[in-house]
């Protein structure tokens, strides 16, 4: 199957939710290509679906009709047991919520993709401890989540979404809970990655982090309404340096 | 394989994590395990005891007694073996067995009962046992010092016993008994030997709390009467005893004058079937148990069904995490029945612990003697081990079902 390049093809999905009697229609016709090692942001307003948008694109749930072709593979065609094998090494999502391990410490959070991967892995820790690097966490590793904040939560939900090498990463709005400094570290991260060759979605409620982004996808009402091109990509790194640390104000 | 360990890690973190309520499910398990495996030991001790008690009567040994319960009703225990009461066995039995049976080799009749026997101001009651000059071999029982009564004794119906050992120390206490004379229901008797301890019988009977005595004395002097309890013989050979019992009991239908279609007035019993009977009777006691066993790893199997439930409940959310990042149905149904036989199999060692210590105190602290071999363990184990995975499959199949988008939004 000739991908033209394109990681991500969605041609005319729609999801409707039916809860009883009622079925709620969450997207009406999506069209949508996402190349590899592009770095996207998808706005919208609440219930414009979004996060449904993002779970179908990370193979957490499917479709009601319509087609979505990841890496060339016809996913609507796919059975459960290999969903999840393509969730494990194709795709690291990451969460408003974080959904880390509450019971588990940092490394075995990071470690939860590399237990249900099939294949065999001789530096397994290695590679945790690089993942957990990479965000900056190493002096953290033995500490449960509940000791860590927010901003530090969802860098290791990131280290996690990592330590696979998946070449997608989803970001369903990481830095919602988040204050804006610890946001623009987490789109650090994020920008770094896709300089790295990462393909990222990002979705998220503020044009201050979409416009990190090379690509704005605006969602309206379960429709695609239009998208922008980012004409001066922000630069978290440059942001960083200019923002005023929290010692030097007080 | 690294992801079973990992799974039996997960399953012990939230066994701890829950201390309280993992042990309260286990107890239902612990109980069961405990209750089967004590009385096991406790039902195997017993039987080995009076196996072996019934061994050292004698090997080859066959016993004659009147009367026929089997032919009535049918046998119910040991007890039953002395039962019936129509005809005697007499003199005239001894003989013609003596005269006809050529599977063989000796022949003693045998009388009960008990008597009181002094030496100067001490007494004691104990056993006494009548037979001629073989009933002691035929019993296996061995001499300490004197001698035995001879032939003569018995034809004669000398005053001469051999006594044992609880009987030496209650009357003699330091003395020689050896040629004393005692008082036996106030008749004069001399002492000519003494019997090598046998310590108590599986019942905590004491086995040399005994007097033997030739039966013709024991007939004219002591009870005045002329019928047997009981004759015993022995065959040649281990293997001609069904032969022999056969054979015994051709000659006593023909020496007693039973009519073809009459049921025997006597029944005749070998060793092995008197062992057949005790192991009928402990089959029962393990069919019993069995019983119980299973009704109780229901219940504690229903307790674990109960907890899993609660658990994947809880950690739904948890469930949604794992199915979001790759894990399979598979993976989660494994995680989940591997956390409830974990779950059970540590209930059964810790029931298998509880039921040790209730036979070290059995053992300690009564006349039972128990013993604990790996059989009921593993039984234990397995049974355990199978409703886990019996109790578990439900909850574990709720798990692995959760649809992660669901599971991820669950509160
Ligand atoms: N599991 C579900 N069952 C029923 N309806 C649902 C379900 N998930 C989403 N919906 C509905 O689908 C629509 C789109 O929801 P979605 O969560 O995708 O919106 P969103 O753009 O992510 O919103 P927000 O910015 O608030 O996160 C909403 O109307 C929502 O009520
Ligand atoms: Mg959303």
């Amino acid at each position: 199957m000739d991908n033209d390049g394109f990681i991500i093809k969605i041609r005319k999905m729609k999801k409707i939710y039916s809860i009883g009697r009622i079925s709620v229609p969450a997207l009406k016709g999506i069209d949508l290509d996402i190349k590899s090692g592009e770095l996207i942001a998808v706005m919208g307003p609440s219930g414009s679906g979004k996060s449904t948008l993002m779970n179908i694109i990370g193979v957490l749930d499917t479709p009601t009709s319509g087609s979505y072709f990841l890496d060339g593979v016809d996913v609507g065609k796919v059975k459960d047991n290999e969903l999840a094998v393509i969730r494990n090494k194709k795709i690291g999502f990451v969460f408003q919520t974080f959904n880390l391990l509450s019971r588990v410490n940092l490394f075995g959070n990071v470690e939860l993709p590399l237990i249900y991967s099939r294949e065999r892995l001789r530096d397994k820790k290695q590679k945790i401890l690089e993942a957990i690097d990479s965000v900056g966490l190493t002096d953290w590793i033995r500490h449960k989540p509940n000791e860590l904040s927010g901003g530090e939560k969802q860098r290791v939900a990131i280290a996690r979404a990592l330590v696979n090498q998946p070449s997608i990463i989803l970001a369903d709005e990481p830095t919602g809970n988040l204050d804006s400094r610890t946001g623009e570290e987490i789109m650090g991260i994020f920008q770094r990655l896709n300089r790295e060759g990462k393909t990222i979605v990002v979705v998220t409620h503020e044009m201050a982090i979409a416009r990190h982004t090379r690509r704005i996808i605006f969602l309206k009402d379960g429709r695609i309404s239009g998208q922008e091109m980012v004409g001066n990509q922000l630069s978290a790194e440059e942001i960083l340096e200019k923002m005023p640390k929290l010692d030097d104000v007080i | 394989m690294r992801r079973l360990t990992e799974n039996i890690k997960i399953a012990f973190r939230s066994l701890f994590l829950n201390k309280t309520r993992s042990f309260l499910t286990m107890l239902g398990i612990i109980i069961g395990v405990g209750a089967v495996v004590a009385m096991l030991s406790i039902g195997t001790g017993a039987q080995d005891s009076v196996i072996s008690s019934v061994q050292d009567i004698g090997s080859n040994l066959i016993i004659i007694t009147p009367g026929n319960p089997e032919e009535g009703d049918q046998v119910m225990g040991p007890q039953m073996m002395f039962a019936g009461d129509t005809a005697e066995l007499d003199e005239e039995d001894v003989r013609a067995i003596e005269r006809d049976a050529e599977l063989i080799t000796e022949v003693s009749p045998v009388v009960f009962g008990s008597a009181v026997v002094s030496y100067l101001n001490r007494n004691t009651q104990p056993q006494v046992f009548g037979s001629n000059e073989k009933g002691m071999q035929l019993y296996n029982v061995e001499l300490e010092k004197g001698k035995f009564y001879s032939k003569g004794d018995v034809s004669s119906s000398a005053n001469i016993t051999v006594i044992g050992q609880t009987v030496v120390k209650k009357l003699f206490n330091n003395i020689e008994p050896v040629g004393k004379i005692i008082k036996i229901n106030g008749q004069n008797f001399r002492v000519i030997g003494t019997l090598k301890s046998r310590g108590t019988d599986s019942f905590g009977n004491d086995q040399d709390n005994i007097i033997t005595i030739p039966v013709t004395t024991v007939q004219t002097k002591l009870y005045g009467s002329s019928s047997y309890d009981m004759i015993l013989t022995q065959s040649i050979s281990e293997e001609s005893i069904d032969e022999a019992t056969e054979e015994i009991k051709d000659i006593l239908r023909r020496s007693r004058d039973i009519r073809i279609g009459e049921k025997n007035d006597f029944s005749v019993r070998s060793q092995t079937q008197i062992l057949d009977i005790i192991s009928t009777i402990t089959n029962i006691f393990t069919v019993v148990i069995a019983g119980i066993a299973s009704i109780s790893l229901l219940v504690g199997g229903i307790g674990i069904m109960n907890i899993m439930l609660v658990s994947v409940t809880e950690r739904t959310r948890e469930i949604g995490i794992r199915k979001a990042i790759g894990a399979t149905n598979r993976d989660i149904l494994i995680q989940f029945l591997v956390e409830s036989i974990v779950l059970s199999i540590t209930g059964g060692i810790f029931g298998i612990l509880f039921a040790v210590l209730i036979s070290v105190i059995i053992n300690n602290f009564t006349v039972l003697e128990t013993s604990i071999s790996t059989f009921p363990i593993l039984i234990a184990l397995s049974f355990s081990t199978v409703v886990g995975l019996f109790f578990g499959i439900y909850p574990a199949m709720r798990a692995a079902r959760l649809n992660p988008i669901d599971a991820l939004r669950y509160e």
